[in-house]
């Protein structure tokens, strides 16, 4: 028996083709969010109003990832802002391959925020690096307070946490401290924004946040 | 789902490490997987297996080592090990911790048989 030494990490070629991109949208000066959530809980939702918000103040690209159609793609492309739908023909996660060929479409569209919209999942998506600066992940009041326990790794790996549909508190039994009190248990340097992407409470405080993260 | 694209990223590996014409004598392949990885274990060799059927290497077999999840106390700044998605400090009680080992997905050796075997 001879035994080979290898010592590699099984995501290897997902990590250096991210690493290419990371420098990429470095020297285009993007910065680069990867928008992670179970599917429903408002990521097309979030990236309209953001884009309405900061319409005139800042280029917004986006990529948007799903499994069948292209019908975020269309509510994006509403907009009037580039975008490029990705399906994954049932791959329940975007790669960092898949990020490389659709940004290629828009890459010479004048960008300073590019908004990749992830497969809605909370388990896959956490181990697949896209090159982004920040990972946020959304979870609305609809979903029960306990998904940052039930998907640890997912909250463990973003920078930010935006608790949606805040306009539905009175009618479920979810709470707001009780979800920030189980993902800082996770993660306890997450930023935390809570708001209603129907009602746009608490989006000028988000936009804000993204303002600030291009300036530094 | 995400355990069929881990198994064809081990085969790529296997094949860029072991020589070609000794691809046939691999036998076990020794993976390291952190508990915060999401992978599941049953799945990820059931998706290894179906795709190394009629290939060179459908004699190899995955063997895999959980690492548990490590975290440091950011208050006593003691580093300690869990199993149980348990995110706060067993020596302090502090939940302010940071999670420093748990996500690795590593592939450690490759086993190949003498060809005499």
């Amino acid at each position: 028996m001879s035994v080979i030494t290898v010592e590699r990490k099984v995501l290897e070629k997902n990590d250096q083709i991210a690493s290419a991109l990371r420098v990429k949208f470095k020297s285009k000066g993007l910065f680069v969010i990867n928008l992670l959530s179970s599917p429903g809980s408002g990521k097309t939702s979030l990236i309209e109003k953001t884009a309405d918000h900061l319409k005139g103040k800042l280029n917004i690209s986006v990529i948007v990832g799903d499994v069948q159609t292209d019908n975020d793609a269309k509510r994006i492309g509403k907009l009037n802002i580039p975008v490029v739908q990705i399906i994954t023909h049932g791959s329940c996660h975007l790669e960092a391959q898949l990020v490389r060929d659709a940004y290629t479409k828009i890459e010479n569209e004048p960008t300073d925020l590019l908004i990749i919209e992830n497969v809605g999942n909370l388990v896959c998506p956490a181990g697949y690096d896209l090159g982004e600066d920040k990972k946020v992940v959304i979870i609305s009041t609809t979903e029960g307070d306990d998904k940052p326990l039930k998907y640890p790794a997912m909250f463990r790996n973003s920078s930010a946490m935006v608790i949606n549909k805040i306009d539905l508190l009175p009618y479920v039994n979810s709470s707001v401290e009780e979800i920030k009190n189980n993902a800082r248990s996770i993660n306890s340097e997450l930023g935390i924004f809570q708001l209603s992407c129907k009602t746009s409470e608490g989006i000028e405080e988000w936009c804000n946040w993204i303002l600030n993260q291009i300036k530094k | 789902m995400h355990e069929l694209s881990i198994a064809q990223n081990i085969i790529q590996i296997v094949n860029s490490s072991v020589e070609q014409d000794k691809i046939d004598l691999v036998d076990k392949i020794y993976l390291k997987i952190g508990l915060l990885s999401n992978v599941l274990i049953e799945s990820l060799n059931f998706s290894y297996t179906s795709v190394i059927e009629n290939t060179p290497l459908k004699n190899s077999r995955l063997y895999i080592e959980l690492l548990p999840i490590k975290i440091r106390c950011n208050g006593c700044n003691k580093i300690n090990t869990t199993n149980d998605f348990i995110f706060t400090c067993p020596d302090c009680k502090s939940s302010a911790i940071n999670v420093i080992g748990g996500d690795e997905m590593i592939i450690s050796s490759i086993h190949l048989k003498d060809e005499s075997e």
